[in-house]
């Protein structure tokens, strides 16, 4: 956890290279790609709880797996790390524990998504 | 120049003839070498046989026949040349795509085709010189930069990338980089192959602007300026309109003594002969006009005038893949669809693994491109899904693996991945894999191009074969089977009647008086009565039966499984319906005389069996023509006929 705390919220390199990708292709893709992972993290997020729930150990090393990687293409690295840590989890079928990770990660999801929206304005 | 050849040699990467190809040359290693033996080797590869008769027929002079065959090809346009043509061909389908990033193989071979028809009608229009040595003269013009390219790809692609975007000459640049250019190069490996020392000359001097020294002989020089107006032509005609090129142009084919007015009335034909030996080659001809790249008109080499080579646009210009992206994180589909788009390629997108086979199942693409831990169906299982199918086993599959998943490779691969990019990906990399994915696509379309072209000139030879075997069976004037089939036939249905005890009957039909018809009426008249008694006997024989023409006015009706009776029934009926028929060009009735004889008895054989139909229709004349004998006679007859 100590070691999530000292990664940054966003990572401003990966923000910069994707704002980049935009000069050749027309404005629009950062922003769209922004967009897409506000919605789908909310999702995942709320995927990784009711996994916790019911005790779904697959279901919860999956989301953590698609989030972890959709968090790290946009430099949500906080996310991304905790995500990896929640995979971990989930494929050793011992839930215990993941409580807390879950809601590190609910609240890191809702710190990347602001942070990103602040970027994007 | 000799030594260097031999080095790259070594490297096994120079371009160099394929399959047959090597045969011929190995055949033809001594100067003197024997026709026949140069057509069995080229008969071996049908495609490559339809090219060079093709090619021969394309140079044609007014007044002479099409060749059918690579022989009557060699007569034509001489042994050397078909040679040259041959090696020529096999170079161009065993170099279809290659590992130089930078080299548009594809381009190349479709700019040398465009020069290598401009080269054939410039030749063809200045009556010099011969016009497949021109054509092979322009298809090889630019082979030393495939020979670069194949030999050095990466190196080679820095030096292209450096002309382009530098504007340094080439020559200079290969001559840095690998000691000898590729004008040089391409000499020798023509020279290499024996081909005659005036191609060798033309392809190494016609991209500089100095007029051919005096010494070279008039080939060398003819096939020079040809090849110059040739680049120029196809570059401006199929490539992009340039009036100085074309003005260009003008001047150059006065140089051969043709009318720079002559230019006008080209395009059309260089176009329609363009596209005809791209489909024939399976190299692309796109549509003329659009500029390659916005980069062209900025190409210095362009605007610094004469001393360009028009055909020099290998520069970067790749077709994209049908991709299909799979990835359940659609934040990372979304870049790679970006990243993919941005490269040239068409995208097409799933969310899974069960989603993504059934579009892949349902327009194949030619790269899979997928994410491996994915909810309904992973990557791997989709890869084992894919493999199953026939649509699926020939799609590329480019496997995105997270880290902690590499100790898994192995299992993707076994699975059927061909390759693999960790995620999350790095831009470059995962283009450039897509690249190298790219490149074994387009080998393996090319062999399956290559199988089924194959496969379709064998089934029209198959087919040529039966109609000229039906044509050695089959008489010219009445559509009728001819005497050869008719005796086969016989000695067929008579063996088989006498080992199963089936009887069989023979009818001999003689037409009366048929000396009569031709002398008072004309040869033509008496053709046209042999084909309308054709169709009488076509409509009056039973299913099984089969009617002849054996000759002159005789024709035979074999009736397998008939006795005397059915076969008497069938002649009566032959009989009755000549003499109903009114013939288009004879006034009054034509008549026949018939002889039937049953297989058995003293008529065993084929031989017997007509002899005794004969002698009954010798009979029937007796007895006073128009009708159907089919006993043996009495002594009254005898004496009659006697």
């Amino acid at each position: 956890m100590s070691d999530s705390e000292a990664i940054p919220v966003l990572d401003l390199g990966v923000i910069d290279a994707l704002r980049a990708l935009d000069e050749g292709s027309g404005p629009g893709l950062f922003e769209e790609l922004v967009d897409l992972f506000v919605t789908d993290s909310v999702a995942h997020v709320r995927a990784l709880e009711s996994a916790l729930a019911t005790g779904d150990a697959r279901l919860l090393e999956r989301s953590a797996h698609t989030l972890k990687s959709s968090s790290a293409s946009l430099g949500a690295m906080q996310l991304s790390e905790l995500c990896r840590a929640l995979e971990q989890v989930g494929r050793t079928n011992v839930l215990d524990g993941a409580v807390d990770l879950v809601r590190a990660a609910s609240d890191a999801c809702q710190r990347a998504c602001k942070a990103l929206g602040e970027v994007r304005a | 120049m000799r030594k260097r050849l031999d080095e790259l040699k070594l490297t096994g990467a120079l371009p160099s003839p394929a399959g047959v190809g090597l045969a011929i040359l190995a055949l033809t290693r001594d100067a003197e070498f024997v026709l026949e033996d140069l057509a069995r080797a080229i008969q071996c590869d049908p495609a490559l046989t339809g090219r060079i008769i093709k090619l021969s027929n394309s140079s044609l002079h007014a007044g002479l026949e099409p060749a059918r065959s690579v022989s009557e090809a060699a007569v034509r346009l001489g042994m050397h040349s078909v040679r040259s043509v041959a090696l020529g061909f096999t170079l161009v389908s065993g170099n279809r795509a290659g590992a130089c990033g930078a080299f548009d193989y594809d381009g190349y071979w479709s700019r040398s085709l465009a020069t290598a028809v401009a080269a054939q009608v410039v030749a063809q229009r200045a009556r010099r010189p011969a016009g497949c040595d021109a054509f092979i003269c322009g298809l090889l013009s630019g082979v030393g930069r495939l020979a670069l390219a194949s030999v050095h790809p990466d190196r080679y692609e820095q030096v292209l990338l450096r002309a382009h975007n530098d504007g340094v000459e080439l020559i200079e640049l290969e001559r840095e980089a690998f000691d000898l250019d590729h004008r040089e190069l391409a000499a020798a490996m023509l020279d290499d192959w024996r081909l005659p020392a005036s191609f060798g000359r033309a392809v190494a001097t016609f991209e500089s602007p100095a007029s051919p020294e005096d010494g070279a002989d008039l080939d060398a020089r003819d096939l020079t300026l040809v090849l110059r107006a040739a680049a120029r032509l196809a570059r401006c005609e199929l490539v992009a309109p340039d009036e100085g090129l074309l003005r260009e142009v003008g001047e150059l084919i006065r140089g051969l003594g043709l009318d720079p007015e002559a230019l006008v009335e080209l395009g059309p034909e260089l176009r329609s002969k363009w596209r005809e030996w791209g489909q024939m080659l399976q190299v692309p001809t796109p549509e003329a006009t659009a500029p390659l790249a916005p980069a062209q008109n900025a190409d210095p080499q362009t605007a610094s005038g004469p001393q360009v080579d028009p055909m020099l646009q290998d520069v970067p210009r790749r077709r994209g893949l049908r991709i299909l992206a799979i990835d359940d994180d659609a934040v990372s589909l979304r870049l790679l669809v970006h990243h993919l788009q941005r490269d040239g390629h068409t995208v097409a997108l799933a969310s899974n693994g069960r989603e993504g086979l059934e579009r892949a199942l349902r327009g194949p693409p030619q790269m899979v491109l997928t994410d491996w831990t994915m909810p309904e169906m992973d990557g791997v299982e989709l890869c084992k899904a894919l493999r199953s199918t026939r649509e699926g086993r020939s799609i590329y599959v480019l496997l995105l693996t997270g880290r902690g998943e590499y100790q898994r490779i192995v299992e993707a691969f076994d699975a059927g991945a061909d390759d693999y990019v960790n995620k999350p990906f790095n831009a470059e990399v995962l283009l450039a894999r897509v690249r190298a994915g790219q490149r074994m696509i387009e080998l393996r379309e090319q062999v399956e191009a290559d199988r089924r072209d194959r496969a379709r000139q064998l089934a029209r030879m198959a087919v040529l074969n039966r109609k000229l075997k039906t044509a050695a069976m089959t008489d010219i004037l009445t559509r009728l089977p001819n005497r050869r089939y008719a005796m086969g036939r016989l000695d067929q249905e008579v063996a088989t009647a006498l080992r199963g005890g089936q009887p069989l009957c023979a009818i001999l039909i003689d037409i009366d008086h048929f000396k009569a018809v031709n002398d008072r009426y004309g040869h033509d008249v008496g053709d046209r009565v042999l084909q309308e008694t054709a169709e009488v006997l076509k409509g009056s024989i039973r299913r099984g039966d089969i009617a002849a023409r054996l000759g002159g006015e005789e024709f035979l009706v074999i009736c397998p499984g008939s006795d005397m009776l059915g076969a008497t029934q069938v002649a009566q009926r032959i009989r009755d319906k000549v003499r109903e028929r009114s013939f288009q060009d004879l006034e009054g009735n034509l008549t026949v005389s018939l002889g039937v004889a049953e297989l058995g008895g003293a008529s065993t054989t084929v031989d017997t069996l007509l002899k005794l139909a004969d002698r009954r229709v010798y009979l029937a004349k007796a007895r006073g023509r128009d009708q159907v004998c089919a006993d043996a006679g009495d002594e009254h007859d005898r004496s009659r006929a006697g």
